[in-house]
């Protein structure tokens, strides 16, 4: 926001005369291609000329509506405060110099580009929020460096690097940590917005890539030499699963609410007489089913087929409005789905690596087991099943129903694309896989086996081919080869075939001597733009309306750039006409990807306008509207997904803002105030005092980047790797105290235990009670924080939050900023028997409060105390 | 005709190093070396000014090794290659080694750690330290820490070769690299030549900051 302050100021004169220097925006550009950065009105623009008209047409057949944007809720009216007068009240006027301005004050004359902010703040200036009070400040770089610690000077400097076209192509890789962070897919939207407001997009190396749930993910270059490669499409292999039979009955949601939808379908059993009070999420509510007012989780019900077409379910008019008719038990109650079972292929979901581990493991604990006489055992479809592959017996694995052995990376076939490619290199297995451990698609095919001797592919009258993304090889296939085998087979093909690159070579030189990406010297060729969930954009592949577009082919955007290149050199007097070198695409006729089951009625949903959406209504309308076609078991106001924020306000708006973390925070932790409903009177939060702690007891922000001596909390144990970032009380950097003992588990585990944290310490460089040999993980605090805590390099510390609490020992570097803590993902969740986590894992910190708008993980935020520590005398 | 002797030595890129310590984790899987304090090779990184320093370096294996000219027992020795190398069989505790030393690298682990001594040890934990994989270079491989560095920041091979490929490193130095001599500054003419990397202030933060 800071940078385009700047940009703001550098493109406009106190006349709000449009100023050209390299400083500047383009802003012919942004009125050509940009939707909602300046305001602008209704309009209908036709799909095939591009030409727009005020009034709806008679015929509206060749014409999309395109909203208002007003002139107080443009995304430049935000940064500017609402004070217009900083680039001197701007508008659309008679001296425009391109079609859209023209036609805009041909529409309203002389209409205003930017206005005082209209955002409706239902509090006033009584509003407990920061971000509304921000609402009428402007976003200057001097702000933006108060929240980010980035000196304004820098922020300049990065914004005059924005629109310098010598300084282009920009490229912004991996936006997966900003995604994953409290408000991760708005800020991605914003950076989205940055790249598109200041022409970054078309050019040969010029993206924003590494967003998760995107589509086409592509990277900036491609070999297009086939020759390259050894052919391995035969071998089509993707992640391990078993397909069910789907019989549509149920819906299927995003993975990333697994832990919801656990919640929806036991909740029963989540009471505090079997131990689960929900502590660890501040905001939750004893009487509800579900988390966060999310529309995926309350689909999570059965529903009636259509009986004339089992494809489709049956639907039913409520409040006038079309719904799935959802089933119901004999007493008239839905029935809830939920997720019942899980298969775990890597990694350690479901305890280590998923925001809030107290609360998730609490959760497994109050549920009956799969084998237990309560839980009806493993012929019961209707209780919890949690499988996972696990390697090293991690924490995870402690609370699974079925663990399966894991091959290690060394032991398992390695199949990578690099570079944006579709086509993959292959890696053999460099070591046998020792005992039971089985790479994740021999045990795929051993369950489809399985599947096959129990005769599980049909179901009502429906079939499954039985492995889901398996190897085709193996579909059908009852005499068992080893996945190398198809892939040594491929490479034996090419180094026979004297027109391969590899004709002559041993298997060994055909592994050492597969593709690197090409270069290439188009400055327009294949680049793509990345975004979540089609907030900025509707430019991708299968997101037409209408068929698959040439515009929609995402390696064409680099011809779109040329054209529009071209159109910004001429007089631009006729609408820019999407066009790509090889075939001709008119039409203005985007919608976003996923128009998840909305309404029946979509008809006030938003039109896409073809130009990059900074103002996207449709993000609002989506939000509202997610999922709600499922809702009919609820009432008619839980209908959808409430954007309402604790004061009545947005929680999701048209554009991109910056939330102050603090506010985020106190949604999370519950540090508003409340107001009581029986009373009208406003309560702090039970964590407000939290809050508003000062000097030491100053909250300080603490994000959780991946650790260098690991990946994610894989080898979290190996004390060769565990040793690099455990430190003993006192001692210097890598000075733990490891010998070879892999997460041993101490005498000390209690069969049965009810207590709450009955889980015995698994690390035994910890469980060493001898203080002085013991060892923990290390977080990063900059030198100035840890002196006002009185915290010195190696002190062992306890940092906490409302949601939990670990140990860790204080790494003192001004490496960390100020006001930021830094702990290392991945560190093993091993809870004491005073609450405390000893193993250091940074999710025992962290809210189960998805992030904003796109309801995704926030495993990158949170809000803690740090202190040195007294208590720990375990 | 005598032999003419060589001296190996390594060289360490400061500017390519990402403190990843394949280099120490390396180096304790192929020599047998445990978890625990004792690290043949250690990657550190020094804050300094402002700026920050990484530094990966076991044995330097130097010209005139201090630890080979105070060891009573003569357990230290200096090979044809220049290697400086403990024979452990030898060593009887004296520990002068271990303070003669500028980077501390001979070592002495805990009971912990090397929890079986060997029959022909005199004590139960002999000094220990880089030997430059003697055994990998009798099969002309590199060291495992050289091997295994992912930023390709270590290199091996002869003085000559290194002076010859690298002209723009310096000889590890008490002025240049003061926080690699822990104990003294004791001249050793160290076989470790380092390209150095020239200060790189972190970005404070503005004293603005919000806190």
């Amino acid at each position: 926001m800071g940078m385009l302050y700047e940009m703001l100021v550098n493109t406009f004169n106190s006349n709000g005369e449009v100023q050209k220097s390299s400083k500047a925006l383009d802003v012919d550009y942004i009125d050509t291609m940009v939707h909602g950065f300046f305001a602008s009105p209704e309009y209908w623009v036709n799909t095939t000329t591009g030409e727009i008209v005020k009034d709806k047409p008679v015929d509206t057949a060749n014409y999309r509506h395109i909203e208002a944007v007003e002139a107080g809720k443009c995304l430049a009216s935000y940064i500017l405060g609402g004070d217009a007068s900083l680039i001197g009240n701007p508008t659309y006027n008679a001296n425009s110099t391109n079609y859209t301005a023209k036609k805009y004050h041909e529409f309203v004359n002389d209409m205003p580009r930017v206005g005082a902010v209209s955002w409706t703040v239902t509090k006033g200036a009584e509003t407990e929020y920061q971000y509304k009070k921000d609402f009428n400040v402007a976003k200057t770089p001097e702000w933006a460096e108060k929240i980010t610690g980035v000196p304004a000077s820098k922020i300049r400097e990065l914004a005059n690097m924005y629109t310098d076209p010598e300084q282009h192509p920009i490229f912004n890789e991996w936006a997966g940590g900003t995604q994953k962070q409290l408000n991760g897919s708005i800020q991605l939207w914003a950076i989205t917005a940055l790249m598109a407001i200041t022409k970054t997009f078309g050019l040969s190396g010029e993206t924003f890539g590494g967003a998760w749930a995107t589509i086409n993910s592509r990277g900036p270059v491609a070999d297009t030499d086939s020759n390259n490669y050894i052919d391995f499409s035969s071998i089509n292999v993707g992640n391990a699963g078993v397909r069910s039979i789907s019989d549509k009955s149920v819906n299927s949601i995003s993975c990333k609410e697994w832990f919801n939808g656990i919640k929806i379908a036991f909740k029963d059993y989540l009471t505090p007489e079997r131990g689960y009070t929900g502590e660890n999420i501040p905001d939750w509510n004893m009487n509800n089913r579900y988390y966060s007012n999310d529309g995926g989780v309350k689909s999570l019900v059965m529903f009636e087929k259509n009986p004339s077409n089992p494809d489709e379910l049956a639907t039913e008019v409520l409040d006038g409005k079309t719904y799935y008719k959802v089933k119901r038990d004999e007493n008239g109650n839905p029935i809830y789905s939920g997720i019942r079972m899980i298969l775990n292929a890597g990694g350690a979901i479901m305890v280590n690596q998923h925001m809030n581990s107290n609360d998730l493991t609490a959760m497994y604990k109050a549920i009956p087991a799969l084998n237990s006489e309560e839980g009806g055992g493993y012929t019961n479809a209707d209780s919890l099943c949690l499988v996972t592959f696990d390697l090293f017996m991690s924490p995870t694995a402690r609370y699974m129903d079925y663990v399966l052995p894991a091959v290690s990376q060394l032991e398992a076939v390695g199949r990578e694309a690099f570079g944006g490619q579709s086509n993959s290199m292959y890696r053999p297995p460099v070591v046998e896989p020792l005992g039971d451990a089985l790479d994740s698609w021999t045990m795929t095919y051993k369950a489809w086996v399985a599947q096959s001797q129990l005769g599980e592919f049909t179901y009502e009258g429906r079939t499954t081919s039985g492995i889901g993304a398996a190897p085709s090889n193996y579909t059908g296939n009852t005499s068992f080869k080893p996945i190398r085998n198809y892939y040594d087979a491929e490479v034996d093909k090419a180094t026979a075939n004297p027109s391969s690159k590899y004709y002559g070579m041993t298997r060994d030189e055909v592994y050492g001597a597969q593709f690197t990406p090409a270069k290439n010297n188009d400055e327009y060729i294949c680049t793509s733009y990345y975004e979540t969930r089609g907030t900025t954009t509707s430019w991708f592949r299968g997101d037409s309306d209408t068929s698959e577009g040439v515009r929609n082919d995402i390696s064409k955007v680099g011809q779109i750039r040329q054209n529009l290149d071209n159109y910004l050199n001429g007089d631009k007097t006729l609408p820019f006409v999407f066009t790509t070198s090889n075939s001709v695409q008119n039409y203005f006729d985007g919608t976003t990807n996923q128009p998840y089951s909305l309404a029946h009625d979509n008809s006030t949903r938003p039109e896409m306008s073809g130009k990059f959406q900074i103002y996207n209504g449709r993000v609002q309308y989506d939000y509202e509207h997610a999922f709600e076609m499922y809702h009919g078991w609820l009432p008619a106001e839980n209908r959808g997904q409430e954007n309402r924020d604790a004061e009545g306000d947005l929680k999701v708006y048209p554009i991109p803002m910056y939330f102050n973390f603090e506010d985020c925070f106190k949604e999370s932790y519950n540090g508003f105030n409340n107001v009581d409903s029986a009373t009208g009177e406003a309560k702090a939060g039970k964590n407000a005092a939290f809050f508003a702690g000062t000097g030491k007891d100053k909250p300080l922000t603490m994000s959780t980047t991946h650790d260098r001596f690991r990946v994610h909390s894989t080898h979290d144990e190996n004390p060769l790797l565990r040793e690099l970032n455990h430190r003993t009380i006192g001692g210097g950097w890598a000075s733990g105290n490891d010998w070879k003992e892999y997460c041993i588990v101490p005498e000390r585990q209690t069969e049965g235990s009810a207590a709450a944290y009955e889980s015995p310490m698994i690390s035994s460089a910890i469980y060493n009670k001898n203080r002085e040999t013991a060892s923990w993980h290390e977080i990063w605090i900059n030198t100035q924080d840890a002196e006002e805590r009185g915290i010195t390099d190696g002190m062992l510390c306890r940092v906490e939050n409302p949601i939990g609490k670990v140990r860790v020992i204080a790494r003192v570097t001004d490496r960390c900023i100020p006001g930021h803590l830094n702990l290392h993902q991945g560190g093993w969740y091993d809870p004491n028997t005073d609450g405390v986590d000893d193993g250091g894992n940074a999710n025992t910190l962290i809210a189960s409060t998805p992030s904003r708008y796109d309801h995704g993980n926030a495993q990158q935020s949170a809000y803690v105390i740090i202190k040195p520590e007294k208590e720990f005398n375990i | 005709m005598a032999i003419e002797k060589i001296q190996y030595a390594f060289y360490f890129d400061q500017t390519r190093c990402m403190s990843c310590n394949s280099c120490t984790v390396a180096c304790k899987d192929w020599n047998q070396v445990e978890p625990g304090p004792v690290a043949w090779r250690k990657q550190f990184t020094y804050e300094k000014d402002g700026g920050f320093f990484p530094l990966s370096m076991g044995c330097n294996h130097c010209e005139e090794p201090a630890c080979k000219n105070v060891c009573p027992y003569n357990a230290i020795s200096k090979t044809d290659d220049g290697i400086v190398y403990v024979n452990r069989d030898l060593c009887q505790g004296a520990l002068s080694c271990i303070t003669a030393c500028p980077f501390a690298k001979p070592q002495i682990a805990g009971d912990k750690q090397e929890p079986n001594a060997l029959e022909s040890w005199k004590v139960q934990h002999p000094m220990q330290k880089c030997d430059m994989c003697k055994d990998r270079l009798d099969k002309g491989e590199k060291p495992a820490c050289v091997q295994s560095c992912v930023g390709r920041a270590l290199d091996f091979g002869t003085k000559d070769y290194i002076l010859s490929t690298y002209p723009g490193a310096v000889q590890l130095n008490p002025s240049d690299f003061p926080y690699a001599y822990v104990n003294n500054t004791n001249e050793t003419k160290p076989s470790f030549y380092v390209k150095k990397k020239t200060s790189i202030s972190i970005t404070k933060a503005s004293s603005n900051y919000v806190k």
